[in-house]
């Protein structure tokens, strides 16, 4: 037989990649963690609000709500007694967290997509790109294997007091889903930054690097400025900030090809989305836009982190152990 | 099995990849239907594009209360926003329910928008409504059907309307508990900010404000007002 015959074709190639091993165990362990985080600091941080932001004070809206996209969805928490209202509230956070900590993952997962969005669908009029991001990416993350790094269950799993789930469910079918969750997770936030660029290239504002000063001069998107008006005026800061989001967001799927420029567009982005959060008020959409970015980022690239943090911590007489190869961040 | 997968995963890209897109980037006819990803999955990533806010926008509400005479007595406006905005000034973290009459009243400027002429004029003129004899869903419905306009865009405005009514209701009810309000209305605050190239001028551009008219007060909802109320004594 030669040797074009037994080598494998494109589609042999590509199924064998997608259900061979698992991609961006690190990167989905962190997108978890921060999503879970960021569901269960907003209601905490909301709670005092809790009646007027998601409960019986949201009913006002209820003639919108009716006869808006999400109408078909169950409104039973929009309709609920204040008890009960927030035993759901208080279920949320303890769900998020338990997905942040990795315990039960998979179904802590979708119970912090059910309880979250039966919270939202209550109040859809406050609808952010972030509860968009959050909502797609949690529902992508509970077709992953999100809970096997940095987690309660990884922990029980290796010390033996939890069924490993390949040994109840084949590996390439794990592989797959959890594969097809990166490119879903991935895809979608290549889409957000590309779309948003796109558009803004549609305004003049953008274009001129003026786009930033306007909501920043406003009083709903400035919650700082009494102290930063006069920063908003100043023509670097304006131009910097404006064009840098423009092209950092419509290069992005370019940045993807190399390693190099993958970190570059990741810590840019990260920048841009603390700076965003602090300056406009809108935290949690920032939150949201870094956890789903953690999925890009690849366990080799992890690793190699991990590797830098260990050596350093070596040098420093930290730890004892010389850092080897298969240094994991789990190790530090 | 993996095929399979993989071929719904490529149609689900191709569609979010045209749905995220600006209409103007993609010709129609290489867009697929994308009406199943609502709302789940919608994709609309404006965010501050193509123009970004450049105005703050305030619901105010006016009360119009029965006096000791029995007469009525109309109110001041009161700013449901800044109520609002205090759980965002200077928080690191601000508050969710501090951006909801600023959604609403994009929604109340764009079903305004979409009455045809002939219905803002008959609004405008408000035939027979005044803070003694407040309009209704009835009458306003009455009032807009004179044109001929389709029945989403009126039900669009009553709906809005009617909401606003209600958050109104129980702001106003809360600020005044012991007092009779037999009328309530709206009002849009448009504040422009300041130009690029007149960032130093003194002052901001004039406001201007859309008066709504006057509606009977919205049913009373006690677990709601008592939300509403708790809210607003908070943050006044």
């Amino acid at each position: 037989m030669s040797a074009a015959a037994t080598r494998p074709g494109f589609v042999e190639t590509a199924v064998d990649a997608v259900t061979s091993s698992r991609w961006s165990l690190y990167g989905l362990a962190a997108t978890r963690i921060a999503l879970g985080l960021t569901v269960a600091v907003q209601l905490i941080i909301n709670a005092p609000d809790r009646g007027y932001t998601w409960g019986a004070g949201a009913r006002w809206g209820l003639p919108l709500r009716d006869t808006g996209v999400w109408a078909d969805w169950p409104m039973w928490v929009a309709d609920a007694g204040p008890v009960l209202f927030t035993t759901v509230y208080l279920a949320t956070i303890v769900a998020a967290l338990l997905m942040a900590v990795g315990l039960f993952t998979r179904w802590t997962t979708i119970a912090t997509l059910v309880l979250w969005m039966s919270l939202f669908v209550a109040a859809p009029l406050i609808e952010t790109g972030g509860d968009a991001i959050l909502r797609m990416t949690l529902a992508y993350l509970v077709l992953s294997d999100c809970g096997a790094r940095f987690s309660l269950d990884a922990r029980r799993e290796a010390a033996g007091r939890r069924r490993p789930l390949r040994e109840r469910i084949p590996g390439w079918w794990i592989a797959l889903w959890n594969n097809v969750a990166v490119v879903l997770i991935a895809h979608q936030i290549v889409m957000v930054y590309v779309g948003s660029s796109l558009w803004k290239l549609e305004s003049d504002r953008w274009v001129d690097g003026t786009a930033v000063y306007y909501p920043l001069s406003t009083e709903q998107f400035s919650p700082w400025l009494d102290q930063l008006g006069w920063l908003y005026g100043w023509a670097p800061f304006v131009l910097g900030a404006t064009w840098s989001s423009l092209v950092v967001q419509f290069v992005f799927p370019l940045l993807l090809l190399n390693r190099s420029t993958r970190l570059v567009a990741f810590v840019v982005l990260t920048g841009m989305h603390l700076g965003i959060g602090f300056l406009m008020g809108i935290m949690y959409f920032s939150m949201v836009m870094i956890a789903a970015d953690a999925v890009l980022v690849s366990d080799d690239s992890w690793r190699r982190a991990a590797r830098a943090v260990r050596t350093r911590r070596w040098r420093r007489g930290q730890v004892s152990d010389r850092p080897d190869a298969v240094v994991t961040p789990e190790r530090l | 099995m993996v095929l399979l997968v993989g071929a719904v995963v490529a149609w689900h890209l191709l569609v979010v990849t045209t749905a995220a897109l600006p209409p103007e980037s993609t010709p129609q006819a290489l867009r697929p239907p994308s009406g199943h990803l609502l709302p789940f999955f919608r994709q609309d990533w404006r965010l501050f594009a193509p123009n970004p806010v450049a105005s703050d926008r305030s619901l105010l509400v006016q009360p119009a209360w029965r006096d000791e005479e029995g007469g009525v007595e109309v109110g001041e406006w009161v700013d449901v926003t800044d109520i609002e905005l205090d759980s965002v000034r200077q928080h690191l973290v601000g508050g969710r329910g501090g951006y909801g009459t600023n959604r609403l009243t994009f929604s109340l400027d764009q079903q305004w928008a979409g009455l045809l002429a002939d219905q803002q004029a008959a609004l405008r003129t408000q035939a027979g409504v005044t803070p003694e004899a407040p309009a209704d869903r009835e009458k306003v419905d009455e009032l807009l059907s004179g044109a001929d306009a389709p029945e989403y865009v009126r039900n669009g405005f009553l709906d809005t309307d009617d909401a606003t009514i209600r958050l109104a209701t129980d702001v106003l009810r809360t600020l005044e508990p012991d007092r009779e309000l037999v009328a309530v209305r709206y009002a849009v605050e448009n504040h422009p900010v300041r130009r690029w190239e007149d960032r130093d001028a003194e002052a901001r551009p004039e406001p201007t404000q859309r008066d709504g008219f006057w509606w009977v007060p919205a049913e009373d909802d006690p677990d709601r007002r008592a939300a509403i109320a708790d809210y607003v004594r908070r943050h006044q």
